[in-house]
């Protein structure tokens, strides 16, 4: 019953979420009368486009962006400025009113999942809370609905009058994936899903995803940090470093022909488990840290730890650009 | 010289907490060859760290104790050092890096202060100037840009990868024959992860230092070490040169493990195997095999009788199975 109802239009190809110029400045505080003496530019101006159906991946390093853009795309943080369509409705000139209803259709899963549960409710209150907060049945309808969203995410029904410390970290991402399925939304964003689980349950994890997306057309950006996993799962994937994306292209491209410096060094830099291949394999050792993003270097932001710099990237922000088709870049020298 | 620099032969470490006995680790054996690469994959709580604290005489007492085994180090049983000799040995023949390099530092001492500190602990006479200049040499070592100037910093003025640098270069700061390294790039993004492990590769090699890698990331371990050790439940499951783990795994839980990680050279549309339940808990009486509950090979025999660890093949490769592949 659920299972029809979420079945929304799987067809590939038309854009269920689109994201453009998106920002997220966190002023910071300080001296006297705590006035604004700077801002973090978390987010700086991203453009996306989410295909209905697809998984977008969002990569990035820690302190790059790549959460706050998910947040803010659900509008659980305000972006500063930008605009962010889901079916064609702007988000962020929503009435509070309005948006709420607009969040059955949005939902996230977190990365925690010890902290995203509430200890003292049951996993039956934590999954029936959202559906009764929108008023989806009486319930026994509402009990019903919990006892087959646990079917679903493969947890026991049995289980729906226990609490969250009584399950292991694999089975509380399953109750957390649970509670972002009840209210049957077309969106999913996913803040590193898997990150905190061993690689055992890991793969129990990403399978369910998949097999949840099939089943429901659902839509995702799956936002982590380990490139593996989102290779694995995601139809394309966009790369950002310091609030900004640098290339965005179909999973299986990117990695084969990475155009941006960053991509090919964060690429080269995964480990692959496998002695033949790691023997073979050149890396890029890239020099330094990431910058501040409070005063992000000028141009392309890159350029500090870049080997291919020249005068242009310290002037010039180099714009994301379709280089090749579907395979969208922002550097000055690529390939 | 004995053959082996490091010699654990059935070590067991038992945590006595209300909930019952823990057996974090129970009848561990391995050796370490003087300047080898070993690493030690297997999930949380598969005793991993354990193992390494044990070796360095860190378990927190009580609620845990080494309850039976010998850890030869150089042929002496470490388990039979009294604190003082152990102070000794740690930072000087054994050092460690922990995981997370934000809270392994002291705050309120510079950088440069604290490598000297190790430096002055361990040589006798050495001068204050002296270690001071041991301490800007290390960081010169660990590639700290501006050493001299850097050394008078405080650990918050440095980022996570110069971090745990500076504890790679108190570490080495002695010269030790052994260093333990405990997912010592885990807290760490991965292009600094890159930098770091290509830093501890080079650096142990250059002054013979044998390296124990603790990870749950096999990524890791292929490309760093020349042995390793797979642990599951407290157990070490399997053990073979990194070659052979990788291509003609014997134990089900290392195939298992293999298959459930996505690999980035993969093609597109393969499907990950999962390991289907969870580890064991560990206070609980683990009879036969502990891996049976998992196996997909599971026989009645691997629910009655403990698997030892038994060599497979030509021999070099060793499987706690009765049916290994």
């Amino acid at each position: 019953m659920v299972q029809q109802q979420m079945a929304t239009s799987t067809a590939t190809g038309t854009t269920l979420v689109e994201v453009k110029g998106l920002k997220v400045h966190f002023p910071i505080k300080g001296g006297l009368f705590n006035r604004t003496i700077a801002h973090v530019k978390a987010v700086d101006g991203v453009d996306l486009t989410i295909r209905r159906g697809e998984t977008l991946g969002l990569v990035g390093e820690s302190g790059c962006g790549k959460s706050t853009t998910g947040r803010a795309i659900l509008q659980l943080i305000k972006p500063t400025g930008g605009s962010v369509k889901l079916n064609g409705v702007e988000l962020t000139k929503l009435p509070p009113s309005e948006l709420r209803k607009k969040r059955a259709e949005m939902q996230m899963i977190f990365q925690d999942p010890f902290g995203s549960l509430d200890p003292r409710f049951t996993v039956g209150q934590i999954i029936a809370e959202p559906l009764e907060n929108f008023k989806r049945g009486n319930a026994r309808e509402i009990r019903e609905q919990v006892a087959h969203l646990l079917e679903v995410v493969g947890l026991n029904p049995y289980y729906v009058n226990r609490f969250p410390h009584e399950f292991s970290g694999g089975q509380r991402q399953r109750i957390g994936i649970a509670r972002a399925l009840a209210l049957r939304p077309s969106f999913i964003v996913a803040d590193e899903p898997v990150s905190a689980l061993d690689v055992s349950i890991q793969a129990q994890v990403v399978n369910l995803l998949q097999d949840l997306q099939a089943e429901f057309g659902l839509t995702y950006l799956f936002v982590a940090h380990n490139l593996s996993v989102v290779k694995h799962i995601s139809d394309r994937v966009a790369v950002m470093y310091l609030g900004r994306i640098v290339e965005l292209a179909e999973s299986e491209k990117l990695y084969e022909l990475p155009l941006h410096p960053y991509t090919q060094a964060l690429l080269s830099a995964i480990p692959v488990p496998d002695p033949e291949v790691e023997a073979r394999r050149k890396r890029i050792i890239l020099e330094g840290d990431v910058p501040s993003p409070v005063n992000p270097p000028s141009g392309c932001n890159f350029h500090p730890r870049c080997w291919k710099a020249q005068q242009i990237c310290r002037e010039v922000t180099p714009p994301l650009e379709e280089k090749e088709r579907n395979h969208y870049v922002a550097c000055h020298f690529p390939g | 010289m004995p053959e082996n620099l490091l010699e654990v032969n059935n070590l067991k470490t038992y945590f006595f907490t209300r909930g019952g006995v823990v057996k974090a680790v129970d009848d561990v054996s391995f050796t370490m060859r003087s300047g080898e690469a070993l690493g030690v994959v297997g999930e949380s709580g598969c005793g991993k760290s354990v193992t390494a604290l044990s070796i360095i005489r860190l378990i927190a007492s009580p609620p845990g104790k080494i309850v039976g085994g010998e850890i030869l180090f150089n042929g002496e049983n470490i388990l039979e050092k009294n604190n003082e000799e152990m102070t000794e040995l740690r930072g000087s023949k054994i050092s460690m890096i922990f995981q997370d390099p934000m809270t392994s530092l002291n705050p309120v001492f510079t950088i440069g202060y604290q490598i000297a500190e190790t430096v002055k602990r361990h040589r006798k006479g050495i001068s204050n100037d002296q270690a001071w200049q041991r301490a800007i040499e290390m960081l010169d070592l660990v590639r700290i840009p501006d050493a001299r100037r850097r050394a008078k910093s405080y650990p918050h003025e440095f980022s996570g990868g110069m971090r745990q640098r500076v504890m790679i270069a108190i570490a080495l700061a002695c010269n030790p024959q052994l260093l333990i390294a405990d997912e010592p790039t885990t807290a760490l993004d991965v292009t600094i992860q890159a930098q770091i492990l290509e830093l501890m590769k080079g650096l142990a090699k250059e002054f013979g230092t044998a390296l124990m890698l603790i990870t749950h990331d096999l990524g890791v371990v292929a490309g760093t070490c020349e042995d390793v050790i797979v642990m599951y439940a407290g157990h070490i499951v399997e053990s073979a040169p990194v070659r052979q783990i990788f291509q003609t795994p014997a134990h089900p839980y290392t195939i298992g493990l293999l298959q459930s990680i996505p690999r980035l050279d993969e093609k597109r549309g393969t499907r990950l195997t999962p390991i289907p339940g969870q580890p064991p808990d560990l206070s609980r009486e683990i009879i036969g095999c502990p891996y049976a509950s998992r196996c997909p090979r599971v026989q009645p025999r691997c629910r009655q009788e403990r698997p030892e660890l038994k060599p497979v093949g030509r021999g070099e490769q060793l499987a706690a199975c009765f049916y290994p592949s």
